[in-house]
């Protein structure tokens, strides 16, 4: 079964004067298989939103594919990408931030913007709208005169409006109210299940991801930490930063904080686990030699030397 | 509430003149927190939280006008902004950090600098003395070289560190009150969790009180004894935090937890809370929560429910 | 994070700020539309036996060393002053939006061209730009109009360029390019209608500054020649009688011309109000 989306050895660097070069991303793959929702990860610098808008094509790529139902797109540079015939079967839908919706247009036309250069009927944006739960007296308001809530619907129908198959969304409830999020995720998930959408969800926020997703994509620094079933992960997890994560979700047994700084993504070592001068686990193969991303059997994925060895060697680990 | 007690609170309003419908945004809130107590105040945005830290601490904006049958602090009579000795007892007894340290911290002054200026007006200390309490701060802040680090500017610094910078700034004057408003909205989880487990022992070995402001409850379960929950500007409920979080009994508080992601099992079981945020410019039922409440009584619109004094205190006719 | 829902705006209520500023702009209107033709007196049509008459009801601002009557003449320079001023503000807030979106969407190479263009261009004053213009073109309103309108051009230019360039990476951009709508469509029609609050303030008050400058450019013989009635040149005329105490030659036209000034700053403000996207 072809996967709808195929990501391999991704890479995005971006100058930062000097010649430096700051590595968003590097080396990452992962595939989605239809009606499979993907979350990924990370805290800030992770290159999570990075990814989501290179797999949309608002970036231009400089390493690796993005394989969209089989085809590369990740050749299509991103000023082309507009005509191309998949634009229609991805969308976005972005951080509830000011800026999500064109604070000049009504919800309506925000809405018709995801139509593109064909723009929609006013029934079809109605329709969508009703399916994203926008009723139809919102439809003539600012954005400035809806609650965070119907923002958030409102791009939400954005997105949906040319019925794309593959969703990504890039930290959609982070700035909602714990009450509303609910009923944006429960919106969400409907939706995706309704239209047998595959889904791409960044986020901060581990239990969301256990919520919503089948599989989950641990990042640090732009690489892949782990990969696999999200409950699994977030149940047993094997990467020491995929631990330290989880640990540190609130509500969970606290566990001493991770130490140390975190490596430069500017200009990085080549050949050292970047996680090394925080990992409580690290020994000195770690500061030589980096970890490649293993298969560890039912479809789990884990870049770390020390995965495998007994748990009593793990415990006293030096530091 | 007991007379020993560092904060206390009763029937405190805040209004903005102009509310086309009257409405108090902080509507008669009652709350108290006793020496050495690590209390969250939880609600969502526009439950007046924030308001009440800010008014705490002296910072309230001067467009709001605020009322209270009661507001002291150990001792001192709040009520009126200019109270005598007011401005004084803000740095030292009071420490506050806020929420995005970055815009808090004066970009162009080396951090050693803007924790010095603090320590120098409160422990009148001053060259070597003053350098090496300086120091010392950066070390209780668990920022690592603090001797490099002295000479940091805020640009060059992780958001975790900023914040760190802002609490060891808010402890300078060694207060009896640390007031931290959403201090770790912003920052990875990760960071998150170290800068929080670091107040909480900070608290704990300096006996310092902390109101702690969040809307995430899971943070509120994690750190405090105490919670008080708020709900469009109005005290709802307030009680040790393992009682309250076990067995909610008014219903906003339960819709909450039932919200929460860390709570549920799968999508199905989030349950968003029916309804919309009050709306402050338009006539308001008693209980404001009675719009989107399951439980609702006629009552609720009309009389206001007051917080029962029990060990736990909540303000509803049909509570859980 | 506030979750707070504004209810549509009920009705519009006047605000006196607004019905001043529609008075005047009529005012300036219709006197520049109809004036020459409704004076009492011809604005050009020299009396030297009523020479420097004071204010009376016949000649309600008085007259000038010719025996024009003022009043005609202020009346009657509206038109001239209005149109030279529209038509330079009209023109550095067009050419200067182009040039200002062009920088500030594509950055690079063309923003650093761009951006040295719109620096010499402020390098120059615009007395020294205006009389170069005048040489190389000849000495006529049309000089004037486009002196005025590239010495302001930079103004509107590099607004617009940090505006388009804050607004680049917003959401609601990146979604209209996910959507595979062009960047000319993007600039022109999803960012631009957030710039018209600011754009319009500028271009109002602006409107007063180039009065002033065409007044100033003909202070000094260019653009308008006499015997055109134009503000500028009246006050000039006027300001060789304050010692001698013909005081009305040059405070009427000073007077009006202050008022025109001001009512585009009301007009500016009014047009802001009703502009900006949270208000509407």
């Amino acid at each position: 079964m072809t996967p709808i989306l195929a990501v391999d050895h991704l890479s995005k660097r971006f100058p930062v004067g000097g010649g430096r070069l700051l590595h968003a991303v590097e080396d990452v793959s992962f595939e989605i298989a239809a009606t499979e929702s993907l979350g990924i990860v990370g805290e800030s610098g992770s290159g999570k939103s990075t990814i989501a808008r290179l797999v949309t094509r608002l970036l231009a790529v400089d390493a690796g594919t993005i394989r969209f139902e089989g085809r590369d797109i990740a050749v299509i540079p991103p000023r082309q990408f507009g005509s191309d015939a998949a634009r229609r079967s991805i969308g976005l839908v972005f951080q509830n931030a000011d800026d999500a919706l064109n604070p000049a247009f009504s919800a309506a036309r925000n809405i018709a913007v995801g139509a593109g250069r064909s723009g929609a009927t006013g029934e079809a944006i109605v329709e969508v709208a009703a399916e994203a739960g926008v009723p139809r007296e919102l439809l003539g308001r600012r954005p400035h005169q809806l609650s965070g809530g119907q923002q958030a619907r409102v791009g939400i129908a954005r997105a949906l409006i040319s019925a794309p198959k593959l969703l990504v969304l890039d930290e959609p409830t982070a700035a909602l109210d714990v009450s509303v999020q609910a009923a944006v995720l429960q919106l969400i998930d409907r939706l995706r299940r309704d239209r047998g959408m595959s889904m791409i969800l960044v986020s901060h926020d581990l239990e969301v991801v256990r919520l919503m997703c089948s599989h989950i994509l641990v990042l640090y620094l732009g690489r892949v930490a782990e990969y696999g079933p999200a409950a699994e992960v977030l149940r047993a997890p094997m990467h020491p930063y995929t631990r330290a994560l989880v640990a540190a979700s609130p509500g969970r047994a606290p566990s001493p904080p991770l130490a140390g700084e975190p490596v430069s993504p500017i200009d990085p070592p080549e050949n050292a686990c970047l996680f090394h001068s925080r990992c409580p686990l690290a020994i000195d193969r770690c500061r030589t030699e980096r970890p490649a991303l293993r298969e560890l059997g039912d479809g789990r994925r884990a870049a770390c030397h020390r995965i495998g060895e007994p748990v009593a060697a793990l415990a006293d680990a030096p530091a | 509430m007991s007379s020993t007690d560092l904060v206390t609170l009763e029937g405190l309003s805040i209004r903005f003149p102009g509310n086309p419908a009257g409405n108090a945004t902080v509507d008669a809130a009652s709350l108290s927190i006793a020496r050495g107590e690590i209390v969250a105040l939880v609600g969502e945005s526009g439950s007046g939280k924030s308001l009440i830290a800010h008014a705490m601490a002296g910072i309230l904006t001067p467009a709001a006008r605020l009322e209270a049958e009661t507001f002291s602090f150990a001792g001192l009579d709040l009520r009126r902004a200019d109270a005598p000795g007011w401005s004084d007892l803000r740095g030292r007894e009071i420490g506050i950090v806020f929420q995005n340290p970055r815009a808090a911290l004066n970009p162009v002054r080396k951090i050693g600098r803007q924790i010095g200026d603090v320590i120098a007006e409160h422990r009148q200390l001053r060259g070597k003395a003053l350098r090496e309490a300086t120091i010392a701060a950066l070390r209780a802040v668990q920022i690592p070289d603090a001797d490099r680090r002295w000479h940091a500017y805020p640009g060059e610094l992780s958001g975790g560190m900023c914040q760190r910078v802002m609490l060891a700034i808010a402890m300078a004057g060694d207060p009896a009150l640390l007031i931290a408003d959403e201090p770790t909205t912003g920052l990875d989880n990760t960071t998150q969790a170290a800068i929080l487990q670091l107040i909480l022992d900070q608290c704990r070995s300096r006996r310092m009180a902390c109101l702690l402001i969040t809307h995430d409850l899971a943070l509120a379960r994690q750190f405090a004894e105490r919670v008080i929950v708020m709900h469009a500007g109005q005290v709802v409920e307030e009680g040790p935090t393992e009682a309250l979080f076990d067995a909610p009994r008014h219903p906003y508080t339960a819709a909450l937890l039932a919200a929460t992601p860390a709570a549920a099992a799968s999508v199905a079981d989030l349950a968003g809370i029916p309804g919309s945020f009050p709306d402050l410019a338009l006539p308001l039922p008693a209980c404001r929560f009675a719009g989107r409440c399951a439980r609702r009584l006629d009552r609720c619109a009309s009389d206001r429910p007051v917080l029962t004094r029990t060990d736990r205190q909540v303000a509803c006719w049909n509570p859980l | 994070m506030v979750e707070r829902v504004t209810s549509p705006p009920a009705g519009r209520r006047v605000n006196p700020r607004t019905a001043g500023a529609a008075a005047i702009g009529l005012l300036l209107v219709l006197g520049a539309a109809l004036g020459p033709v409704l004076v009492p007196f011809d604005p050009v049509g020299t009396d030297t036996s009523a020479s420097l008459n004071p204010p009376s009801w016949v000649h309600w601002f008085g007259t000038d060393q010719l025996g024009r009557d003022i009043f005609s003449r202020a009346i009657a320079a509206t038109q001239i002053d209005l149109l030279t001023a529209v038509l330079a503000v009209a023109a550095s807030l067009l050419i200067g939006s182009l040039l200002g979106a062009l920088a500030g969407w594509r950055g690079g190479w063309v923003d650093a061209v761009v951006s040295r263009v719109l620096d010499t261009i402020m390098a120059f004053p615009l007395f020294v730009l205006a009389v170069g213009i005048a040489a190389a073109l000849g000495n006529s309103v049309f000089s004037v109009v486009l002196a005025t309108a590239v010495v302001n051009l930079p103004f509107y230019a590099r607004q617009v360029r940090a505006e388009v360039n804050r607004r680049r990476n917003a959401g609601y951009v990146e979604a209209a390019r996910l959507a595979g709508i062009g960047p000319v469509t993007i600039v022109a029609a999803h960012i631009m209608p957030n710039l018209l609050p600011p754009l319009m303030v500028q271009s109002s008050l602006n409107m007063g500054w180039a009065i002033l400058n065409a007044a100033g450019l003909s202070f000094i013989g260019l653009g308008i020649r006499p015997p055109q009635p134009e503000w500028g040149i009246m006050v000039a005329d006027g300001a060789s009688y304050i010692i001698s105490g013909e005081w009305w030659v040059f405070t009427f036209p000073g007077l009006i011309l202050m008022l025109a000034v001001l009512g585009f700053a009301f007009v500016g403000d009014a047009l802001r109000d009703r502009l900006d996207p949270r208000r509407a």
